[in-house]
């Protein structure tokens, strides 16, 4: 993803050109649909259409660039997904009784959408995180997003994106290390 | 042995510092965290994949455009410098829209409070135009238990009753005086003049000293007056013999020698008048009145 590119064509994009719209999407929608597949989305490619849907009548209202651009898109994509995830949620099955003495245990549903995702190792990692961990490092590094831009798309400070992150890539490194795949590496 | 000392967050090794946590996450490559650097690359090649198909809806959009009507408009050029000014206040422009959507009302409503709360205290000191002034100390009064100030002008005059510290002598009215004590109706002076009788008996008191107080209603604040023009009235029919007798011989002289027979204003007369008109007229007022007995 360049900034160039979407610099250059979000003026256009901002008048309704359908050839800057496309160029928009082909710039943010593999990361929106990596984001939220890692995410555990139930049906990530209709989400991501259904994020730029949104996205598109309101490109007049972004400023700030392609920065804001990212921003914004991102912001939509983590209200899609929380909508998403609430949703399906609700039609989980629940346990109403003692579920500590219940032998029984319900897989969440991020951890259902985890397993379909594409890299074994990566879903692996990702799962041991919580997840507002998860939506920080994956926000920052799909969505290629500053602490302050993670901070405005998820509604919290920037001290508590730094801790998340601080948190989330020691827990990953712990992983990392007992999961042996630090070999040579001293912690 | 320290005890913290395999505790992750006291131990240095074990934490991640900020700006290790930019370099990772940017993509940098760090020599201290090989395998972080590894996952994270393996991360950020999730979304070099092409972009998926789009559904139908926004096929059609992304091969048509979008027209202007369905562009959501941008924000007015001063509503920005509104919000602008909001997010200057907040931290490093970190603001979502929701903060920044009520900012532009509460400022609305703090401003008309600070001007209300002007007005009210230029009210409070009478320090606005006369009809401002009038207007909102009605709704003051009206809403609250508060009174306002008025404009002088605005002030109605209340009705003067004769009271007995005045000195008659400055109101030197001759036949007006006598005029308006006619006006006025005998039995009400009548009984003002038992009121008053007990402490203040000045025979010297001609019967235009008396009239004339009676009949300048601006001269003091005091509200009996209505209730004397009321008495006048209820006692009518005892009394219409003392205002025959009054207007045939007080009116338009201030003469002493005839204050016996301007009954009702002097409590001398009072008593002199007291057989025959005085205390008929105002029955309730003659018990008032020791002298009258």
């Amino acid at each position: 993803m360049t900034d160039a590119v979407l610099e250059d064509v979000l003026p256009a994009a901002q008048a309704g050109q359908a050839w800057a719209l496309r160029t928009v999407y082909d710039q943010l929608a593999p990361r929106v649909l990596a984001y939220l597949r890692t995410r555990g989305a139930s049906e990530p490619e209709d989400l991501t259409s259904e994020v730029f849907l949104t996205v598109f009548p309101r490109l007049p209202t972004i400023t700030g660039g392609a920065a804001g651009l990212r921003t914004f898109t991102f912001s939509v994509a983590h209200a899609r997904l929380v909508d998403d995830l609430r949703k399906r949620g609700r039609r989980e099955p629940t346990v109403p009784y003692e579920p500590t003495e219940d032998p029984r245990t319900t897989p969440s549903s991020e951890d259902t959408a985890l397993l379909g995702l594409q890299t074994d190792r990566v879903r692996r990692l990702l799962a041991v995180l919580g997840p507002d961990q998860r939506d920080v490092l994956v926000l920052r590094v799909l969505g290629d997003l500053t602490v302050e831009q993670v901070a405005e798309a998820l509604g919290k400070s920037e001290g508590a994106v730094k801790q998340l992150q601080r948190r989330g890539l020691i827990a990953l490194r712990r992983e990392l290390d007992s999961a042996g795949d630090t070999e040579g590496v001293t912690l | 042995m320290n005890p913290f000392d395999d505790d992750d967050n006291v131990n240095p090794r074990r934490t991640v510092e900020d700006r290790t946590a930019d370099l990772l996450l940017s993509g940098h490559e760090v020599p201290s965290e090989p395998a972080l650097g590894t996952f994270l690359a393996e991360l950020r090649d999730l979304g070099s994949a092409p972009a998926p198909a789009p559904n139908m809806a926004l096929t059609a959009m992304l091969e048509g455009g979008l027209s202007a009507a369905a562009l959501v408009p941008a924000p007015a050029p001063a509503r920005n410098r509104l919000r602008s000014a909001v997010s200057w206040r907040t931290a490093s422009g970190a603001v979502s829209w929701r903060r920044r959507s009520w900012a532009l009302p509460l400022q609305l409503s703090l401003a008309s409070t600070g001007c209300l709360a002007l007005v009210l205290v230029a009210a409070s000191t009478n320090q606005l135009p006369d009809a401002a002034q009038t207007a909102v100390a009605d709704v003051v009064e009206a809403v609250t238990p508060l009174d306002l100030p008025r404009p002088a002008d605005d002030h109605p005059k209340p009705a003067v009753t004769p009271t007995p510290t005045e000195s008659p002598d400055d109101e030197d009215s001759t036949g007006a005086g006598a005029g308006d004590s006619e006006d006025n109706s005998g039995p009400g002076r009548g009984g003002r003049g038992d009121e008053l009788g007990d402490d203040n008996r000045d025979d010297s008191r001609s019967d235009g000293d008396r009239d004339s107080d009676a009949g300048d209603s601006g001269r003091d604040g005091d509200s009996d007056s209505p209730e004397s023009d009321d008495r006048s009235g209820s006692d009518s029919s005892g009394s219409g013999s003392s205002d025959s007798d009054r207007s045939g011989s007080g009116s338009g002289s201030s003469d002493p020698d005839r204050s016996g027979s301007d009954s009702p204003d002097s409590p001398d007369a009072d008593r002199s008048g007291s057989d025959s008109s005085g205390s008929g007229s105002s029955g309730s007022d003659s018990p008032d009145s020791p002298d009258r007995d």
